[in-house]
């Protein structure tokens, strides 16, 4: 039965190689149309922002009115842009700094040690991934309001690096998993304390998923809304400073901001590529 | 033989230390979480059930924030209006997510290209939310670029009026926005379908369309729904598309919580309305996380 | 030398190291072995300092080392998997140990050199481990242990990730190191054949419990019980009885040492197949039967022989003759011919353990 079952299939098999090639084509087209409109829709309002920033028109319609790099020159003398863009610096710094001392040793903890609670911790540090920024942003407005805290640049550092946490925890935690426990066993056992197995052995093996969720959540703070929205006090960071503007109109100025920061991101991105590139071997 | 004589005081405080410094690891973690993620959680119950007075939130302890939310129809409103966009959000990147993380797994042979098409997808992350939205909202307005891209090109006498300041645009911008969230897991979950079994199928006479529906769809599924939980959640909770690009029929229930924070100034009813939210969400995530584990036992 | 006192692991209610007394003689080449999960690992482990004990101690040479981390301990370990930084060179593999203990670079690095020469890699120091062989890593893995000069070295099964070929020639490998370094070894296996052919003494382990510990030679030829027995060496059992006259089993009876297993009551008895005779027909003071079937191994054949409702193994040494015509058939009548001092007792025949 067996036997005469093999042989009746190997003709419909065949017949359907040979279809699947006379419709390569076809197939090959539908894909790569559908494959470009994705990528289109992705990219297109992107390109329309950058090259609106280089309108010399005041309105953002087409068609374009001609070449200025005017929107540009008036940001270098935005003042108020300025300070905002240094205000996120600061906290973009602050924050990642933040969220990679605790979120390695989190990740540390959730991956080698079995303690009480583990369940609880591991939830908690993990919700904000999924959780709207809106939560974090307020239930930590409602205990700063009860301690009395006031609001500044500092309550917004503490907010991003709680919610960017999640960030650093996974990629670290996902990391670890995969680093043989062995490692560190071996370096304890040739006589290294804690704290040299993890600057010698740990760390070097992690360095990818340090560096690339620093990087992450470099951006992430460097572009927070909904956690500062609740957050900040008189001081503006920068998309606060965007937002405040769009609200009130729209112009090329921000379309020029824009443009900046889509360069800035880019030169992350390739960053965070070139630096997390495995070397040959090395499994980190 | 030792029948479980106690250890000597002295072994046990050596035991004790050295416990005790592996845990030092653990506790500035475990502090920041207890105290900016459990506590604030803990605050926001707190003002849930104390008293507005304007301008003033003042201590009490009664559910009536909460019997507002469960019956003043405004609020249900919102709240089904915020599931309908979310869940139309989630649809819509799904049907673009699913096929291109396809297309990426099984039609690009080379690995170089795959990285380079993945990292196209994954790399608008990286650019500022905020502006991602905002350019949506100069590309769709009555004197936006698409109306006077299609004027100047004859299409249309009349900019369209019906392009901005509605659902459909928060669809498109949160979809945009969010897209990401929905082919990474995908990608990763049909990544991980071992090509031994399309082959297998193939060999067992299974068309393209049986074997995608017997043996891909079933397996992508643990990826499908993670993607689907995250997109959906974070549109759910999103308040800066909708005061972008949604009208006055657009507002959704995070723009409601942070007016109730803001120019509302009614911190209890807020506080009750997040954390409304949040069971919600709690909710929605681990049965999410229960299918999906369903979904992975196939695989192992 | 190191002395194991009632040491005992338990995870919560699982028992994984039972109670183990042991001492090691300095410079001994001692070797635990069972199947997996008879808590030889653990045992291992503990020593090293990797798993707490929940009772008892560990002492080397006199010094209490129980509640020491690893890193204090004078002992070294060559893991499973090697365990080799994957981000350093094979030199700074092997320097690591002498370097977080504060020696100077250039002398770590030259102590480094000469355990290198030791296992024959001096011109690798510069290599990454993911450009070295199996064998190689598994060398800079022993270098790497035995550069801080431990007093014990423990061996978590460190052939088993090489392929057959390979570790024939590592167990040579490991025996000259052994000699040459003059440490105490223990070494963790689950292959008897490995622990037979490198140890000085074997301890065999089953159920976190040490069933016998013995010379090689010794535990293949005096086996405490039926299952170091099975699980050493290949056994044929079968179940008889002593009586005044000799050991009498399937009906019949054969000479055997009186003192052999008490008398009036049912017993299992084994003996190795390699170590009795076969012959044609029925002889006196032998196990009629009937041949049932023929292994060929190539160096051997193992002959199958139904005796009344049993079935026993034999191993016959292939000659040129007997490759000819000393086999037997299939359903021809012969007699195992077993010498008495061959024969092993292994208590009641209720224990069916093996």
């Amino acid at each position: 039965m067996t036997v005469v079952q093999e042989q009746v299939d190997i003709v419909p098999v065949r017949a359907k190689g040979r279809r699947r090639s006379r419709n390569g084509l076809g197939a090959r087209l539908a894909w790569g149309g559908a494959i470009a409109a994705i990528l289109a829709f992705l990219y297109l309002p992107i390109a329309v922002l950058v090259l609106f920033s280089f309108n010399s028109g005041r309105l953002l319609s087409w068609p374009i009115q001609g070449f200025t790099l005017d929107w540009y020159r008036k940001l270098a003398s935005n003042e108020q842009l300025i300070e905002a863009a240094w205000n996120s610096l600061y906290v973009a710094t602050c924050s990642t700094a933040l969220t990679l001392i605790i979120g390695v040793p989190a990740a540390l903890a959730l991956d080698r040690l079995s303690f009480p609670g583990k369940g609880l911790f591991r939830k908690l540090v993990l919700l904000p991934i999924a959780l709207p920024g809106i939560i974090t942003g307020i239930s930590m407005l409602t205990l700063f309001r009860l301690m009395g805290a006031n609001l500044s640049l500092t309550t917004v550092i503490i907010g991003h690096a709680t919610a960017l946490l999640a960030v650093v925890v996974t990629q670290v935690y996902a990391r670890l998993q995969r680093l043989p426990r062995s490692y560190e066993e071996a370096s304890a056992d040739l006589g290294a304390s804690g704290l040299q197995t993890f600057f010698f052995v740990t760390l070097p093996n992690i360095r990818t998923a340090v560096i690339g969720s620093g990087l992450l959540s470099f951006t992430l703070s460097f572009d927070e809304i909904p956690v500062t929205f609740f957050l900040t006090g008189r001081d503006n960071t920068l998309p606060m400073y965007i937002w405040s503007t769009m609200r009130r109109g729209l112009t090329p100025e921000i379309n020029a901001v824009g443009a900046l920061i889509v360069l800035a991101s880019a030169v992350l991105v390739v960053l965070s590529v070139l630096l997390l590139r495995d070397k040959p071997g090395g499994r980190a | 033989m030792s029948l479980a004589e106690p250890l000597p005081e002295a072994r046990l405080r050596a035991r004790r230390w050295t416990a005790m410094r592996r845990y030092l690891v653990l506790s500035p973690p475990l502090l920041w979480t207890v105290v900016f993620m459990f506590v604030p959680y803990l605050t926001l119950v707190v003002y849930s059930v104390w008293r507005a007075e304007f301008p003033l939130a003042v201590p009490d302890f009664q559910f009536g924030n909460y019997v507002t939310i469960f019956t003043d129809p405004q609020y249900r409103n919102v709240f089904l209006r915020t599931l309908k966009i979310a869940s139309l959000v989630s649809l819509c990147a799904l049907l673009l997510a699913f096929p291109y993380a396809y297309f990426l797994v099984f039609r690009v042979r080379s690995p170089g290209w795959r990285l380079a098409l993945y990292m196209a997808v994954v790399a608008p992350l990286w650019v500022s939310y905020l502006l991602r939205a905002y350019t949506w909202k100069t590309i769709l307005g009555t004197n936006g670029i698409l109306n006077s891209f299609l004027i100047s090109a004859g299409l249309i006498d009349e900019p369209l009026t019906v392009l901005l300041y509605n659902q459909a645009a928060m669809v498109l911008t949160l979809t945009y926005v969010f897209i990401p969230f929905m082919v990474m897991p995908i990608y990763a979950a049909l990544e991980k379908i071992p090509p031994s079994l399309h082959e297998a199928s193939a060999d067992l006479g299974e068309g393209h369309l049986s074997t995608f529906f017997k043996v891909t769809l079933p397996l992508a599924m643990p990826g499908v729904i993670a993607g689907f939980t995250m997109t959906f959640c974070l549109s759910f909770g999103d308040f800066i598309a909708p005061m972008l690009v949604g009208g006055p029929d657009g507002q959704m229930i995070a723009g409601v919580i942070a007016t109730q924070f803001g120019a509302a100034l009614n911190w209890p009813l807020g506080s009750a309305l997040a954390l409304t939210m949040l069971v919600f969400i709690l909710v929605l995530i681990s049965a999410s996380d229960r299918l999906e584990r369903v979904g992975q036992g196939r695989l192992a | 030398m190191i002395e194991l006192t009632g040491l005992t692991k338990r995870f919560g209610e699982v028992v994984g190291v039972d109670c183990v007394d042991l001492r090691v003689e300095e410079g001994a080449f001692v070797t635990l072995l069972g199947p997996s999960g008879c808590g030889k690992s653990t045992l291992l482990r503990m020593i090293g300092g990797f798993e707490e004990p929940t009772e008892g101690t560990i002492s080397i040479d006199g010094r209490d080392v129980t509640d020491l981390p690893p890193n204090r301990r004078p002992v070294n370990m060559v893991f499973q998997d090697y365990a080799l930084f994957p981000h350093m060179s094979v030199g700074r593999n092997v320097a690591y140990g002498l370097k977080v203990s504060g020696m100077a670079r250039s002398e770590a690095a030259a102590e480094a050199r000469k355990a290198l020469d030791m296992v024959g890699l001096a011109d690798r120091a510069e290599a990454m481990p993911h450009q070295l062989s199996g064998g190689q890593r598994q060398r800079v893995a022993l270098a790497r242990a035995i550069v801080r000069h431990p007093k014990v070295l423990l061996l978590d099964e460190p052939l088993s990730a090489l392929d057959a070929n390979l570790r024939e020639q590592m167990q040579v490998e490991l025996r000259r190191l052994h000699r040459l370094v003059g440490l105490t070894f223990i070494m963790v296996t689950h292959d008897q054949s490995e622990a037979l052919a490198m140890s000085d003494r074997i301890v065999v382990m089953r159920d976190g419990r040490v069933v016998q510990q013995a010379a090689p030679s010794e535990l293949y030829d005096k086996p405490a019980d039926a299952y170091v027995a099975g699980f050493v060496g290949t056994t044929s059992f079968f179940e008889g009885e002593m009586t005044r006259t000799g050991l009498r089993a399937f009906g019949q009876t054969i000479r055997a040492p009186k003192d052999l297993a008490p008398h009036g009551r049912p017993a299992r008895f084994g003996y190795r197949p390699e170590k009795v005779e076969l012959r044609q027909g029925h002889v006196a003071d032998g196990l009629t039967g009937h041949v049932d079937e023929l292994l060929y191994r190539g160096d051997a054949v193992r002959v199958f022989v139904n005796v009344g409702d049993g079935r026993l193994a034999v191993d016959l040494q292939v000659t040129d003759r007997a490759a000819t015509d000393g086999l037997p058939r299939p359903d021809e009548a012969v007699t195992i011919v077993i010498p008495p001092a061959r024969l092993m007792a292994f208590g009641p025949a209720a224990d069916k353990a093996a």
